[in-house]
């Protein structure tokens, strides 16, 4: 990303770099490793570079080119991250710096489990999460104003986190919008499917669908195995475009994958649909497949 | 009459640096009476005992703890009188007269407000070959403390304390073999350790808003470095293992736990108690084990593991003496939703005995079936349902109030067809937020999963088919 042609297939001593393009990446901390005041960026330094890094999202969309993208992006915002925790910003201006960051994160995660990415390390991926929405948060804490968008991504996140309901009054205070997001957590603990899918439905910001689109695995199957209970009589059918509708699947070809590998139909599903006679196979709700995750 | 010889300091008899009245005898962490003898201790004639020996066996081997009850009173009136008497009784490296002896260690006990013992650095010469003389230290500590704690220095008596426990820890726990005797003198450390913490951490906090030091977490993470050398003891006699400490302990973490929020660690903790042995078990005190129970209930309600907390909180309610009124309710607090989720609902005259008047309107909505009761209950008791972290499991309670307004309507109706629609308008008259058929559809489906309703729904008619043989089985 910091050389003439990032995308090109060319031996490593061809690339031609550009100091323009370069910025400070990401340095292990060590313990005989000593941090020179001259290398942290001043925070005008690190607004600049996060704006720069996000234009770098808009001038490369195609996705063969998002491996090396989402590489560079991660590691330089990491970077930035580490700038901040050295200095001790004041917290209005972590706040800013991360509110930029943490959109890329939710974005990022499900582009590189669409598109398999090779160097997506899910787990590192998740506590690079972690760590710049627990930072957000102690901003927040320390008398920082958020946004209210990146409040809703926080608890669209932490969802099913057990004790997001106590943050929500205790962090951001009961306000028009704390209360909305409180509905939404008691929708979840309630397990009222139907609100859940249909405020993602509605959700029209990429990173707020993707904030909550990490649940839409657990819930479809949680819903699912409720669903064969309740309308499993004989003679009792549930039409499949309902079914997705309700869930949220973006047709009825993904629903069938999924129905297909929890009650195990390998000849395929009986139409009309019925849930009368079906057992279910066991799945593991953290190995799910993309079917799972279809939106 | 106080034994103590207090004067100068004028705080009441029983003033205590806690806010809480100072029990005689010192307490349970209810402030319920202690069930371990701490009677004002009582000296022994010596020279009458070395006059009888012949010199060839030691003291400690004819020593009879049960001797210590049956002298006259003594007064401690001098800083002298205060250090001899507790060397005496370490001196006997038995486990009754450690017992006796440990209140003097206490910040619960009178005699912190003795006016000869306000030295802020005492000097206590000991006998140098003796081994007892690192005790002389803890004395010379525990003087400091009360020092500190009468002029309010929360920050410094903080320090001294978690001084004394981890010397505690280095010099005695891990270092003395095949004994335990002294293990009696840990308990009082360690409480008033985690009570210096929460004030030296209310200090901290009104002078710094930002401060991120939390001496909540460093009190816990000591407790557990003693736990650990407690537990690593392989040895099995009463007399001479260190698990015997496991219990009390255990209460301690669990309490530094639950403040920090930590349950998960928890588990471990459990686990230990459970394998420990019969001889162990029979060691633990009434007192300590409706503090477990207590603990234990409240975690098993957070993990929504029913069973294991209504038996937990009801042996602990039960076993609660009915004079500490204030420690029953604490314990109905988590035992009341656990009940009501297991289908039990309290009765009015509960709560009006035990003070929990807050929890009427939501009782009665649950019982109803009264959505708006409840909705109602849980606002305006909010604060403090969210201060007994009972929040979620009230809100939870929604489910079962679905449930009980069901009932009705299906009692109302007289057929086994009820039509959703139906119980969607019921619901939206009673102030609940719906906004599409197929919620209603989605809470009736939980219901059915969970067995409380017999029955199917059918998804064309949007119509809920009751069974006809006990269509809501208990």
């Amino acid at each position: 990303m910091e050389t003439a042609t990032p995308f090109a297939s060319m031996k490593r001593a061809e690339r031609k770099a550009e100091s323009n393009k370069m910025v400070k990446e990401y340095s292990r901390p060590a313990a005989d490793k000593n941090v020179y005041l001259e290398d942290v960026r001043p925070y005008e330094v690190l607004i600049i570079t996060t704006e720069y890094l996000l234009g770098l999202l808009d001038s490369y969309q195609q996705k063969n080119q998002w491996q090396i993208v989402y590489g560079f992006i991660a590691d330089r915002f990491r970077a930035i991250r580490q700038d901040l925790i050295v200095q001790q910003l004041p917290p209005q201006q972590i706040i800013r710096l991360l509110e930029l960051q943490i959109p890329f994160y939710l974005n990022a995660r499900k582009l590189c489990e669409d598109l398999k990415i090779q160097n997506y390390d899910k787990k590192l991926h998740h506590s690079e999460m972690d760590e710049t929405f627990s930072r957000w948060l102690e901003a927040s804490k320390n008398g920082g104003e958020i946004s209210d968008e990146i409040m809703k991504a926080y608890v669209y996140y932490y969802l099913n986190k057990e004790n997001i309901a106590y943050e929500i009054i205790e962090v951001f205070g009961f306000t028009e919008a704390s209360a909305e997001l409180l509905n939404l957590v008691f929708a979840y603990l309630n397990k009222n499917y139907s609100r859940f899918f249909q405020i993602l439905k509605d959700l029209k910001v990429d990173y707020l669908r993707n904030a909550l689109w990490i649940h839409v695995g657990s819930l479809r199957l949680e819903a699912l195995e409720t669903f064969r209970m309740a309308f499993g009589a004989k003679g009792v059918i549930f039409p499949l475009d309902v079914l997705a509708d309700l869930l949220a699947f973006p047709s009825i070809k993904s629903l069938d994958e999924c129905l297909k590998l929890l009650f195990n139909l390998p000849n395929g599903i009986p139409i009309p649909f019925s849930f009368f006679g079906l057992s279910i196979s066991a799945i593991d709700s953290s190995q799910l497949t993309q079917h799972w995750y279809s939106v | 009459m106080n034994p103590f010889g207090r004067g100068g300091l004028n705080l009441g008899t029983e003033g205590s640096r806690f806010g809480r009245v100072l029990p005689m005898h010192g307490g349970s962490i209810f402030g319920g009476p202690s069930t371990t003898q701490n009677q004002i201790p009582t000296k022994k004639n010596k020279e009458s005992d070395n006059e009888d020996s012949d010199g060839g066996e030691s003291s400690e081997s004819e020593f009879d703890p049960s001797e210590l009850f049956n002298d006259n009173q003594i007064s401690v009136d001098s800083l002298d009188s205060y250090i001899s008497i507790i060397m005496e009784y370490l001196g006997f490296h038995d486990w009754t007269a450690t017992t006796l002896i440990a209140p003097l260690f206490s910040l619960d006990h009178e005699h912190v407000l003795c006016d000869f013992l306000q030295v802020e650095n005492p000097n206590i010469f000991l006998d140098s070959n003796s081994s007892d003389e690192i005790f002389g230290e803890f004395i010379s500590a525990h003087i400091s403390v009360c020092y500190y704690v009468t002029k309010e220095e929360w920050y410094k008596a903080y320090a001294m304390q978690t001084s004394m426990v981890s010397v505690f820890l280095k010099e005695i726990i891990q270092k003395v073999k095949d004994s335990n005797w002294f293990l009696p003198l840990l308990y009082p450390l360690c409480f008033d350790l985690r009570r210096l913490a929460k004030k030296a951490q209310a200090t901290e906090s009104n002078l710094d808003e930002d401060s991120t030091v939390d001496y909540n977490d460093d009190v816990a993470n000591l407790f557990m470095n003693v736990y650990r050398s407690c537990v690593s003891d392989n040895r099995i006699s009463l007399k001479q293992s260190k698990k015997i400490a496991i219990f009390p302990l255990t209460l301690l973490l669990m309490q530094s736990y639950f403040e920090s929020n930590k349950m998960a660690l928890l588990k471990p903790l459990i686990r230990a108690v459970d394998n420990l042995s019969v001889s162990f078990k029979a060691r633990i005190t009434l007192s300590e084990l409706i503090t477990y129970n207590f603990y234990l209930g409240k975690k098993a309600m957070f993990d929504s593991d029913l069973q294991t907390a209504d038996k937990a909180l009801e042996y602990a309610f039960k076993y609660c003496p009915e004079k500490y009124l204030e420690n029953k309710r604490r314990i109905l607090i988590y035992w009341i939703p656990v009940k009501m989720f297991l289908g039990e609902i309290p009765l009015d005259s509960v709560l009006e005995d035990y003070n929990l008047n807050e929890f009427k309107i939501i009782t009665q909505g649950v019982r109803d079936g009264n959505i708006r009761y409840l909705r109602q209950g849980i606002i305006s008791n909010r604060q403090f349902l969210m201060k007994s972290g009972v929040y979620l499991m009230f809100e939870k309670l929604t489910q079962l109030t679905y449930l009980a307004l069901f009932k009705r309507l299906a009692t109302i109706i007289g057929k086994p067809h009820i039509k959703i629609q139906m119980f969607m308008h019921l619901l939206k008259f009673l102030g609940e937020d719906i906004r599409h058929i197929d919620e209603v559809v989605c809470a009736v489906s939980n219901l059915i999963a969970k067995r409380k309703i017999k029955g199917y729904i059918s998804k064309t008619h949007n119509t809920v088919v009751l069974s006809k043989t006990d269509p809501f089985p208990e």
